[in-house]
């Protein structure tokens, strides 16, 4: 038995597939590679995998991880060169290495790491530092058809701007999440403007050891809790 | 109604572009993105022939299609010819699309539909016949052949409402009855021609199974044949099938076990317009079902056939194909079982699998309406079959029924209402009524008279008396406690007129999409009035194709042969009102005509 993490890559021919049918797609790329997962017990056998946060629809990523389970020890390289020659085009595995720990990869992810283009910041400046320096930023959510005001400033770790080129370092996973079409609402009401990203990318995700942020697929993430 | 001309005709591009912005917009945009595991792109500048099967509906439908897959893997087979797909936009897209002057694309490319050299469409139920004029529109082509020019593609259709192709014949520039496979090749050839759309389509009407409206307009089209594959095992099936990324109606892997049915059902085209029977060997469906499960990475396999009990050899095929499913941890669906000869053993089989819901269709109510339509199953074999599923645990149950078939009463209707009611009985005494609630569903639809069938000549009901019979049911069954589920009367009523209609009433089907009918089969979309306005803007009494024919009269389809002789279906009709059954093909030949094919199960006896 065992538990391989992989990273890869959802670029733009698959980034309009939703989480669950990119689930099921890495399910039937798994049994086209003729690897031998892992299955759940019961009455409905489900594939053993475990994928990270979610990315939105329309979102591109450098950095995608799951947690694949199969009933061998498999070498994460036969992984790499089996699963990866059944990927379809947009998805691309970057890497594999066998995971020891026992926190799967959608409980242990804290940070993501996004890019973006911003359209309607034009005549503004140093809009990044006006965003880290304000106490609050406030924008209404909707969930389960209700609506509260919130304050996404404690989400955002890091946020700058270069022209039109946007990044952010923000909270993410299990512990509160940040989407960054969500920071330019905030931004469109503070501004009083419409501001929207396009081309967002997920560009890195962070695990979290003893206070220091870190590859999923690091060493010390993959071998302690 | 405004004509559609797409931005990108002025220039010369082919791929169509579609910002992120308007995919983010609509439902579902994977239906519009393409890419997915199998799909195949060529290059346009170096591949000459171009085709596009198109599929009058959305994604999730088109791609359940098997036959789409068929073509799509024989065409792009060939080096000369490449075939992508072109399907329905939802009307969520639809509308960004005109709004952007984005016009229809195919998945593979986005190259605009009109760039193709043919797009063909499949015609698989009448209530598709106004998306495929709206999906012209939307290609910027004239819904209208003879308004078309040289420079627009040859719009073709096939599939089973091709046999009766006068209400589209002034649409579509040529048909193909019977079986795409068979002539595929020599169709592709003549476009490879690349000769202007007049000698193409002369060339095309010398091909078998080929009906050009245009050469009929100068009465140059006496009789056109259907064509068939002879021997289902030497035709091509896709090892490849492409894998949508979105779940679709059918998600699994589809082998066909065989075409046709030995039944002869009175009401069911299919039962006579694809005879005769024509069977694939075991050895080659395992070899197909192991394929098809290694390119895919499906979980289930499903058998594809109109009847799936009358496969001969289904003994065999099950066991070596639950061989196969358990050495790769998949599923297998059996549908289309009939109640009558459904075994104790073939039910323990599927049940290690899946104890899915069980679905019957004994479409009567009443044993004497059941010989009328030829429907050879007793109220005792569906009881003894209820009673072996129940014992052996199944616990959901759906039973399917025709309303207004010919010589019904309310004692028929009445009829339904027993059945359903003494297989709750047979649950209460042999299943497992302590632990679970037996879940059983009455499902009706309305009976529609079909081109090719003994019924050819019948009335449908009239709507009130559809309404009239649904509400007797109803108040049956809901006395009884019974799940109920109809189809909407006016969708049956429109079927009814369309199913035999002539080349006058595609005036009217042109007419009712240029009111904004589209997705007719989709409840939300059905639009009942539009339609009727449309029949009376243009002169058409819809009880003219509802009523009973006359069997003197000839009737639109007469020109199509599809083996099956006239004559035998009078006689059919003869027996129906007679109360009087016919054997099934395996059981005597009533020399119905279909042997003209020389192949099938008309020559089974000689090889045995």
């Amino acid at each position: 038995m065992s538990i391989i993490r992989i990273k890869f890559i959802k670029g733009n021919e698959v980034k309009f597939i939703s989480h669950l049918d990119m689930m099921n797609t890495f399910q039937r790329a798994i049994r086209r590679a003729g690897l031998e997962s892992e299955y759940s017990k019961g009455f409905n056998p489900q594939m053993q995998m475990v994928f990270g946060a979610p990315l939105s629809l329309g979102f591109t990523s450098e950095a995608e991880y799951a947690d694949l389970s199969f009933v061998k020890d498999y070498e994460p390289e036969t992984i790499m060169e089996k699963l990866g020659a059944e990927l379809p085009s947009g998805l691309d595995l970057q890497e594999a290495a066998v995971r020891k720990s026992n926190k799967n990869i959608m409980a242990d992810i804290s940070f993501a790491e996004y890019t973006f283009v911003i359209k309607g910041l034009e005549d503004l400046n140093d809009v990044g530092k006006s965003i880290m320096d304000c106490d609050e930023l406030m924008v209404e959510k909707t969930r389960n058809g209700k609506t509260r005001k919130i304050n996404i400033k404690p989400l955002i770790l890091e946020f700058e701007t270069a022209g039109s080129k946007g990044r952010l370092l923000a909270v993410a996973g299990n512990s509160g999440n940040l989407n960054p079409r969500l920071l330019s609402e905030a931004m469109s009401i503070k501004y009083d403007r419409n501001i929207e990203f396009t081309d967002i990318n997920r560009s890195r995700q962070f695990v979290e050891r003893n206070g220091v942020k870190m590859n999923p697929l690091a060493k010390e993430a993959m071998e302690t809790k | 109604m405004q004509l559609f001309m797409p931005r990108c005709m002025e220039g010369n591009e082919m791929s169509v572009y579609i910002d992120d912005k308007i995919l983010l917009g609509v439902e579902k945009p994977a239906r519009y993105t393409g890419g997915e595991v199998n799909s195949i792109i060529k290059d346009h500048e170096t591949t000459p022939i171009k085709f596009a099967f198109c599929f009058p509906d959305v994604y999730e439908v088109a791609m359940s299609h098997l036959g789409g897959q068929i073509l799509y893997s024989i065409i792009n087979d060939r080096s000369d010819a490449l075939c992508e797909r072109i399907f329905a936009p939802w009307t969520d897209m639809e509308k960004a699309m005109r709004d952007t002057g984005i016009p229809l694309f195919s998945l593979e490319t986005k190259t605009s539909a009109r760039e193709f050299d043919c797009l063909g469409f499949t015609l698989q139920y009448e209530m598709s016949y106004t998306n495929i004029l709206n999906m012209l529109d939307l290609s910027g082509i004239k819904v209208r052949r003879q308004e078309r020019s040289q420079d627009d593609p040859l719009v073709c259709a096939g599939g089973p409402c091709a046999f009766n192709p006068e209400p589209l014949a002034d649409v579509v520039d040529f048909f193909l009855i019977g079986e795409g496979e068979e002539k595929i090749h020599s169709i592709l050839d003549v476009l490879g021609k690349k000769l202007g759309k007049e000698e193409s389509l002369r060339l095309l009407g010398n091909i078998e199974g080929i009906y050009v409206p245009a050469l009929r307009d100068e009465n140059r089209v006496l009789k056109v044949k259907k064509v068939i594959i002879k021997d289902l095992d030497t035709a091509p099936y896709p090892e490849k099938p492409i894998v949508p990324y979105i779940n679709i109606v059918h998600d699994r892997t589809m082998i066909e076990v065989f075409r046709g049915c030995i039944r002869g059902c009175r009401f069911c085209q299919a039962g006579f317009i694809y005879r005769p029977v024509r069977e694939k060997t075991p050895d080659l469906l395992v070899e197909e079902a192991g394929k098809k499960l290694d390119s895919t990475g499906y979980d289930d396999i499903s058998l594809a056939s109109l009847s799936t009990s009358d496969y001969s050899k289904l003994g065999e095929l099950t066991d070596r194909l639950l061989e196969l499913t358990n050495e790769k941890n998949t599923g297998l669906s059996l549908p289309s079982l009939r109640a009558d000869n459904f075994s104790m053993e073939l039910m323990d089989k599927v049940q290690k699998v899946r104890k899915s819901g069980l679905t019957f269709a004994p479409e009567a109510g009443t044993q004497r309406l059941r010989d009328v339509i030829n429907k050879n199953v007793t109220e005792e074999e569906m009881l003894k079959t209820a009673e072996i599923a129940f014992k052996g645990g199944w616990t959901t149950m759906k039973l399917y029924f025709m309303l207004g078939l010919p010589t019904e009463t309310l004692e028929d209707v009445k009829g339904i209402a027993d059945i359903a009611w003494k297989i709750k009985q047979v649950y209460r005494q042999h299943g497992n009524a302590s632990k679970k609630q037996l879940n059983l569903t009455v499902s009706t639809a309305f009976f529609v008279p079909k081109p090719f069938t003994p019924f050819q000549w019948e009335a449908q009901i009239t709507t009130e008396e559809m309404t009239k019979r649904q509400q007797y049911l109803f108040d049956l069954l809901k006395k009884a406690n019974i799940k109920y589920n109809w189809h909407d009367y006016k969708l049956s009523h429109l079927e009814g007129i369309i199913s035999r209609g002539d080349r006058k009433l595609g005036q009217a089907i042109i007419k009712a999409w240029e009111k904004g009918c589209r997705f007719d089969g989709w409840a939300e979309y059905f639009n009942y009035t539009k339609w009727m306005e449309a029949f009376d803007e243009c002169g058409i009494d819809p009880l003219e194709y509802t009523g009973e024919r006359k069997e003197s009269e000839d009737l639109p389809w007469d020109f199509i042969d599809i083996g099956v002789r006239k004559k035998f279906l009078l006689a059919e009709r003869k027996s129906a009102y007679e109360n009087a059954t016919s054997p099934n093909c395996r059981e005597e030949c009533l020399a119905c005509g279909a042997a003209c094919f020389g192949g099938g199960v008309c020559f089974e006896h000689n090889q045995n």
